[in-house]
């Protein structure tokens, strides 16, 4: 790429719109580096143009290029991290838009991982050769050594090859083990090749398990080296062996061997009854079977798989009287707090009763809205009794009499009488019978 | 003088005041309007007293507006006789009908 200043040069030579793959060309540069440039003088006002119409110089550009006055950015000066990665790969031979892809899919991590920059030009579609050297120059420029997991590809050389040139395993203790992991101190500095300090990692980690099922036998002090030294005694023994080459046929042996010393040792710590045992009575017996049964419960899976004692499914804790006690996943007694449910359910009761009263006043707002009074209503009521002068009162019901022989009830004529006869049975009654005197 | 656009917003509010009223009215029916006029009683204050408290407030807080828009009772009633032309012989019929209905809108309004 080249610099602002040959480009404006270049730009200034020209009368007409000169297009980017022309500029380019004549810059032997590339076309996408061109026209980033471009694209930040044009923000900058020395040019103006695009990629259709062409590129000129402005005259704030000429006068920049005059006055030398022209300040180029670090992206302009390629000392950008991404320019530098490209620049790289460039080097190595590349192609450009291969490069811009690796590069985006790099950038969108963390591009001072290695070992995520190894990722990432390996889903580029990277070949393996030259994602090596790339990766092996970023990490140099970076000041960075060799993760532990990206030895073989970036040094070229296998574990498996090391081991059929017979190289001499002393060399190479770049490995010192912290907190049960290897770390790399610098060439020669270490006490372990990396294989090294796995090994000696993986007969910790199983020595460690024997010592706690050993402990989970409670089996209490003073008893002879237990089987679990001995087992992890045999196994720091059988490692030289097992790092030859040896067939895998034998190493299963030696194994299923170690497993048989192992289960034969550990059962011979459980004690047996023997033959001229005190006969035990039955509450006895059963006292020692619900402690041994608590004892392999303490002594946890791997003996209970050793001495083939099927895992309980439903796992009840009454069955050894064993109380459990609960545990988080930061391994605090998980603790049932009470008071929280019952402030809970405090809320959920007052939650009700605040629903049902205020369905209840909806329900009497609905009354209240239903009776309250109406001005169209007012004005027809006002009209009404103005129309009627006063209330006009019911009319009054006729009163009606009852026959004393057929009891058919029957009224009597309006205004004076003195005779009325029942219309049924046409007898007659007086006016004094009928209303009184 | 208000510009334009306030008395044409004036103007508006005035129909829509008087539409307002002449809904209401038809509601009760011309016939009973007539009574209650002949007898000399007050339809807008027989109206209004028969209003419930909440839409009192209602009616109280959308004449206030009108009255800070510039629109006067007068000019609703004028309106409301223009939309419906039977008010007319009610409105006058007797002397001062007019004026005591006004009068009642605006005791109602300082109530």
């Amino acid at each position: 790429m080249a610099n602002i200043t040959e480009l404006l040069e270049a730009l200034n030579t020209k009368e007409a719109s000169v297009s980017t793959a022309d500029l380019a060309g004549e810059l032997k540069a590339s076309k996408e580096g061109t026209l980033k440039q471009l694209n930040r003088e044009k923000d900058k006002g020395t040019v103006e143009g695009n990629s259709q119409e062409g590129w000129l110089i402005t005259d704030a550009g000429r006068k920049a290029l005059e006055k030398g006055d022209i300040h180029p950015s670090m992206i302009d000066e390629e000392v950008t991290m991404r320019q530098q990665f490209e620049a790289i790969a460039r080097r190595i031979g590349i192609k450009e838009d291969r490069i811009v892809l690796a590069s985006d899919i790099v950038w969108s991590g963390d591009y001072n991982d290695v070992k995520w920059v190894w990722q990432a030009l390996g889903q580029a579609d990277i070949a393996d050769d030259l994602r090596s050297v790339w990766v092996n120059a970023w990490r140099a420029k970076l000041h960075k050594g060799i993760p532990p997991e990206l030895e073989t590809e970036l040094t070229g050389v296998s574990k498996t090859e090391a081991a059929e040139e017979g190289k001499d395993t002393s060399k190479g203790r770049d490995y010192i083990i912290i907190d049960d992991e290897p770390l790399r101190v610098g060439e020669n500095l270490g006490d372990y090749n990396l294989q090294d300090a796995k090994d000696i990692l993986t007969i910790r980690t199983l020595k460690g398990r024997l010592a706690g099922a050993q402990a989970g036998g409670g089996h209490g002090a003073g008893s002879p080296p237990g089987a679990t030294e001995k087992v992890s005694d045999l196994i720091t023994a059988l490692t030289p062996l097992l790092k030859k080459d040896s067939d895998v046929d034998a190493l299963k042996e030696i194994l299923a061997d170690k497993l048989a010393l192992q289960r034969q040792e550990i059962l011979s710590h459980i004690p047996q009854p023997g033959p001229d045992a005190q006969p035990k009575t039955f509450l006895e017996q059963i006292t020692e079977f619900v402690g041994a049964l608590g004892g392999l419960k303490e002594a946890g899976p791997t003996l209970r798989t050793i001495l083939g004692i099927p895992e309980s499914s439903s796992g009840n804790p009454g069955t050894t009287a064993v109380p459990v006690q609960l545990k988080g996943a930061n391994g605090e007694p998980i603790v049932m707090d009470l008071s929280k449910y019952i402030d809970l359910e405090r809320f959920r009761g007052e939650e009700r009763r605040a629903d049902e009263r205020h369905g209840q006043l909806m329900g009497l707002a609905k009354t209240v809205r239903e009776n309250i009074p109406d001005g169209v209503a007012a004005l027809k009521t006002a009209a009404t009794e103005i129309k009627g002068g006063a209330k006009t009162p019911a009319p009054e019901q006729p009163q009606l009499y009852e026959c004393g022989q057929c009891h058919t009830q029957f009224g009597v004529p309006p205004g004076q009488w003195e005779k009325v006869a029942c219309p049924s049975c046409k007898a007659e009654y007086m006016h004094d019978e009928v209303v009184g005197p | 003088m208000s510009s334009f656009m306030a008395r044409t917003a004036r103007h508006f509010l005035v129909i829509k005041a008087a539409r307002q009223f002449r809904q209401e009215l038809e509601k009760a029916g011309l016939d009973n309007l007539k009574i209650l006029a002949g007898a000399g009683k007050s339809i807008v204050g027989t109206y209004l007293n028969g209003c419930s408290p909440q839409e009192k407030t209602q009616y109280k807080q959308s004449l206030g507006a009108l009255l800070q828009m510039g629109v006067t009772p007068d000019m609703v009633l004028d309106e409301l006789c223009k939309q419906l032309p039977e008010m007319v012989p009610i409105m006058e019929g007797k002397g001062g009908y007019k004026k005591t209905e006004v009068g009642k809108l605006l005791s109602f309004l300082k109530e």
